[in-house]
């Protein structure tokens, strides 16, 4: 008998404390800021580090519950990422000349290649993988960043994107490993190896034999040109017109992430919302469906095999508190789906917003790419004909 | 492991090293005049004959049979220059063109808490760490030398963050925002502190603790 009266009332209390739960999601608001290396480095001492276009992340995105971004807004994120990525290592002061890369075509002292894994406005995980120019993996890396209503805020917004941490975190991280890893010597051999691969891109006949592989695929210097080697010269303007082309590609940056800037900002701080209101829904359907099924199944028991009337009418009264809290936790769902549909419009108004940036973006890069490659194939030519010319072949 | 460096060659041709020790971008100032306003077509499709590639007895300049090694090296060399030329009026005309359409996008900064720039031991206008917007600026300053001066933009006023005990301020009436507000541009640490302090004991903010 006591053990039903037991039933009846923790039938009952579990169904009023899993109703009345709310979950309050507590947010660190702590900032890091990027580290700027306490030394002074001559800039022959500076690595000029390439980031590449990030991987959109679009497989594992597929597989991700949380993420409640179109695929076509990873795409434009992939492209928006990393020039934010770029601006905070140059910022840092710790590298060279840093860009994101039109191509893999040109060499650069660091190469640091992304993928987004998450991205929805509240939270943002990026996979971080940087290799040096002689093909050394320094290390894969993610980074993940929750962050709160705070980083929207319209003054914090005005200095920083939302997501500045992670990029400083990265920053930070890359300076943190050139320090302990990477001795000055390493650096010069770096820059050289760097150049040589430019070098043979245009004269492989002349610069072929200065590197070779070793068993772990990483390039090793073989020789060095001469100081005054005159084709070497040669190799260095054209590069310094590379990277008047790289700078050139970050004009075209610059303005995508101009025009994305305030759509975008605008969906990930409505996205942040949303996704806030739609996880607690649906985190408080599922508490009602699991309290209001306890409920109905101890009420149910204590129903039926109640031996007095007090008891068989608890069991009712639970039975039907359960049947409420299961109705209402059908009510959160259907909730919960009006949220889910608005965070659909909402990546469909964006994706309509930034699509024609991201095909402008890449048409742009290709097409001047296309046409300073063809430039290039030109100057191969030239320089084939002076090496032969200096060989004593012409 | 010690590596050689192979014997010299003849001494490079002087208007090829223009750029060999400049190697940081930004530095377009010395490309031999070439900073010129691009005019006409400087599609790389419509070079010049003489400017591309293909064998060195093409160009009409002279039977390759009957000169020697040194004048060879020089046809080919001003065939580079030629392209450099070119190649420079082109990406700088695109620069251009570029730059005025960042400007045409609005002036939407992203500005961020560096390490700020580093100063000494290098040359001016080439080894300081710059940002991409000032990168762009000083590009921009290049290539107002073949035209049109570059959009000056407004400068954000200079704001200082909140210190860790002061919340978001979401829920600040007109008086405790300003306050805020002007605690975050105050560049003096003291004045900037006591306006803190003005806001802690007008929000309340310690007195529940």
């Amino acid at each position: 008998m006591i053990l039903q009266y037991r039933l009846v009332i923790f039938s009952l209390g579990l169904a009023f404390l899993f109703s009345a739960c709310a979950t309050h999601t507590v947010k660190t608001t702590s900032y890091t800021p990027v580290v700027q290396d306490s030394q002074d480095v001559p800039e022959d001492f500076l690595l000029d580090v390439g980031v590449a276009l990030f991987d959109p992340g679009i497989d594992e995105y597929m597989g991700d519950d949380e993420d409640t971004a179109n695929p076509e807004i990873r795409v434009a994120e992939s492209r928006y990422a990393p020039y934010l990525l770029a601006e905070t290592l140059q910022r840092s002061a710790n590298w060279g000349i840093v860009r994101v890369m039109p191509n893999s075509e040109s060499p650069m002292d660091v190469q640091v290649n992304g993928t987004i894994l998450r991205s929805n406005g509240e939270a943002m995980i990026i996979r971080v993988e940087v290799t040096d120019s002689r093909g050394r993996h320094w290390y894969t890396e993610e980074y993940e960043e929750v962050i709160s209503q705070f980083s929207y805020d319209p003054q914090n917004r005005q200095k920083n994107d939302p997501f500045q941490a992670i990029y400083n975190k990265i920053a930070n991280d890359l300076l943190a490993y050139r320090q302990r890893n990477i001795e000055a010597s390493e650096v010069q051999e770096i820059r050289t190896v760097s150049e040589l691969l430019f070098a043979q891109r245009f004269s492989d006949d002349a610069f072929g034999n200065y590197l070779a592989r070793d068993r772990d695929g990483e390039y090793q210097l073989t020789a060095l040109p001469a100081d005054n080697d005159p084709l070497m010269g040669r190799i260095r303007s054209i590069r310094e017109r590379d990277f008047m082309f790289i700078d050139t590609v970050q004009d075209y940056f610059a303005t995508y992430v101009r025009q994305m800037r305030l759509p975008y900002d605008s969906w990930r701080e409505q996205s942040y919302q949303e996704t806030i209101t739609l996880r607690e829904l649906e985190a408080s359907a599922r508490r009602r469906f699991i309290a209001g099924a306890a409920a109905v199944v101890g009420g149910i028991a204590a129903a039926s095999n109640g031996g007095n009337w007090a008891t068989q009418a608890g069991g009712a009264t639970a039975v039907g508190a359960g049947a409420f809290l299961v109705k209402s936790g059908f009510d959160k769902q259907a909730e919960a789906r009006i949220h889910m549909q608005a965070l659909e419009e909402l990546g469909e108004s964006l994706e309509n917003a930034v699509a024609p940036q991201v095909i402008n973006l890449d048409d742009r890069t290709i097409t001047l790419s296309g046409s300073v490659e063809e430039q290039y194939g030109q100057w191969r030519d030239i320089l084939a004909d002076l090496y032969a010319v200096e060989m004593g072949e012409l | 492991m010690p590596v050689g460096r192979a014997s010299g060659g003849d001494e490079a041709n002087d208007i090829l090293t223009d750029a060999a020790n400049g190697r940081r971008s930004g530095n377009y100032g010395s490309n031999n005049g070439s900073l010129r306003r691009p005019s006409g077509d400087y599609s790389l499709e419509n070079l010049p004959s003489g400017t591309s590639g293909g064998s060195l007895g093409s160009t009409g300049q002279g039977d390759p049979g009957s000169m020697t090694p040194a004048e060879r090296a020089a046809v080919l060399d001003e065939r580079l220059r030629r392209g450099y030329e070119i190649f420079d009026g082109f990406i700088l005309g695109e620069r251009e063109r570029a730059q005025n359409e960042s400007n045409a996008a609005g002036s939407a900064a992203i500005g961020g808490d560096g390490g700020g720039g580093r100063s000494g031991g290098a040359a001016a206008g080439q080894r300081q760490p710059q940002t991409m917007e000032e990168a762009t600026t000083a590009t921009a300053g290049a290539v107002a030398a073949v035209g049109s001066p570059p959009t000056r933009r407004e400068e954000p006023l200079e704001t200082f963050p909140p210190p860790e005990d002061i919340p978001s301020g979401r829920d600040d009436d007109v008086v405790a925002r300003q306050l805020r507000e002007a605690a975050m541009t105050e560049p003096d640490p003291d004045l900037r502190e006591a306006l803190w302090e003005e806001y802690r004991n007008y929000t309340g903010i310690g007195d529940d603790q």
